[in-house]
């Protein structure tokens, strides 16, 4: 075999590899809820945790300035499959994401229920929003409960609103933490 | 010599050999190294959409007025009369609604404010949304004017502050119903009165005129024989009623008694 062939061989045996190792290292799935109780989460153990919310029933239609809106989230890591509660066993990071398109001036706070106490809403360029991560130990069923407000500013009032239309999408992103 | 010749010569294919199963260990233990470290990293990660959302904005607003109109047009100027002698207020009226026609009617309380220049009668309300055929206001704004004989100038701003913000303009020139002036005579025989009518919803006006001592009004003049007719001419008491039209500049003549400057004629509806 030529030498320089070998070494072509060998290389592409490393990339191989290699690919092999990262394509194992992250699973991600999207789940599309439909519902008040959330869609079956896929079949893995991860996600035994699910979601409850009245994301569906809120309604942002007609605002005008000085309106607010409130949306109540609740997340969990455990649920009842057939009566026989089911914990997630993995530690979670979960952070609520919000993509809008800016076309209203909608500000949004998240508060967590019933302290109100108020969970950051990190600002990533002009539309996206992205909580503080709430965490959830594995093994240890936990409910969380969170309000989210979209309010529109009293003072922001120009007339030029009353026209647009904002398209919002509420996700909830979930990782494994150590 | 033999055996030292063998020593010395390498075999170019076994020292190649060798260092490609250098190269390939080396590469395996590697790769593996990165396997294991990807496998020790691995977590898993979820995204889930929960809804998503059409915010809209009410878009029924109006706000509207029989005389201002909004500021991106020209602003309407309006030149009313006012007889400043009879009233020392003057008011300017105008309505300001919470539609745009019988199909475009606000569906919410609209807060507004009005503001003058020059300040006066500023005021703030809120048109309420609960006529179905659409609700207005009627604004009220009183002014007095420093100089009865000069018209005043009046720029009216009506804002609506919620929902939404809007801003209607309007002026209003508000012109005295009469003006009268007596020329400088000094050193001259007769004094000149002129008198000035604006404009008015009626065609004819009475007017009194009177005149201090020192000087008698032109006998010949109509408006002096109007008030002969009339039998409202008083020479005791120098004063005279008479009917003038409106529209229409006056002027009546004074014989003077002597050449100083004479004036204290005043003429009042």
């Amino acid at each position: 075999m030529n030498s320089s062939l070998k070494y072509i061989v060998v290389f592409l045996f490393v990339i191989t590899l290699v690919g092999i190792g990262f394509s194992f290292s992250r699973f991600t799935t999207t789940v599309t809820n439909t519902g008040a109780e959330n869609t079956l989460p896929p079949d893995i153990e991860f996600t035994v945790w699910a979601l409850d919310s009245d994301a569906e029933t809120v309604s942002l239609e007609g605002m005008t300035p000085g309106d607010s809106r409130e949306i109540v989230i609740a997340v969990k890591n455990w649920k009842l499959e057939e009566g026989t509660p089911l914990i997630s066993g993995y530690n979670q990071r979960v952070s609520l994401e919000l993509e809008t398109t800016g076309n209203l001036p909608l500000t949004f706070t998240l508060s967590e229920n019933p302290a109100g106490d108020l969970v950051n809403m990190n600002r990533y360029g002009a539309v996206l929003y992205r909580s503080d991560n709430i965490e959830f130990v594995a093994q240890e069923p936990s409910t969380r409960e969170y309000t989210l407000t979209v309010a529109w500013p009293g003072n922001m009032n120009a007339g030029k609103f009353k026209d647009e239309i904002d398209y919002i999408v509420l996700r909830l992103k979930a990782a494994q933490s150590q | 010599m033999a055996g030292k010749g063998r020593t010395s010569v390498r075999d170019p294919m076994r020292t190649k050999s060798r260092k490609f199963k250098t190269i390939l260990i080396t590469a395996a233990v590697l790769a593996t190294s990165v396997v294991f470290a990807s496998v020790v990293w691995a977590s898993y990660t979820q995204t889930t959409t929960l809804n998503s959302y059409f915010a809209t904005a009410d878009s029924e607003f109006y706000f509207t007025s029989d005389l201002l109109l909004p500021d991106a047009s020209p602003i309407p100027v309006y030149a009313i009369t006012h007889d400043w002698q009879a009233d020392s207020e003057a008011t300017i009226r105008f309505d300001l609604l919470n539609y745009d026609n019988s199909l475009k009617i606000s569906n919410r309380a609209i807060h507004y404010e009005v503001e003058t220049d020059p300040a006066g009668g500023a005021v703030s309300g809120t048109i309420a949304a609960d006529v179905p055929e659409g609700n207005k206001q009627t604004i009220e704004l009183d002014f007095t004017n420093p100089d009865p004989q000069a018209p005043l100038e009046v720029t009216v701003t009506a804002a609506a502050t919620s929902p939404y913000s809007k801003v209607l303009r309007g002026k209003f020139i508000i012109s005295p119903a009469m003006t009268y002036s007596v020329n400088d005579n000094e050193g001259t025989p007769t004094a000149i009165l002129t008198i000035n009518l604006i404009q008015s919803e009626t065609a004819d006006t009475d007017v009194v005129i009177a005149w201090p001592e020192g000087a008698a009004p032109d006998m010949t003049n109509p408006i002096v024989k109007t008030a002969v007719n009339e039998d409202s001419m008083d020479l005791t008491n120098r004063s005279m009623t008479t009917t003038l039209h409106t529209a229409a500049v006056y002027e009546l003549i004074f014989f003077k008694d002597a050449m100083d400057n004479y004036n204290g004629i005043t003429v009042t509806k």
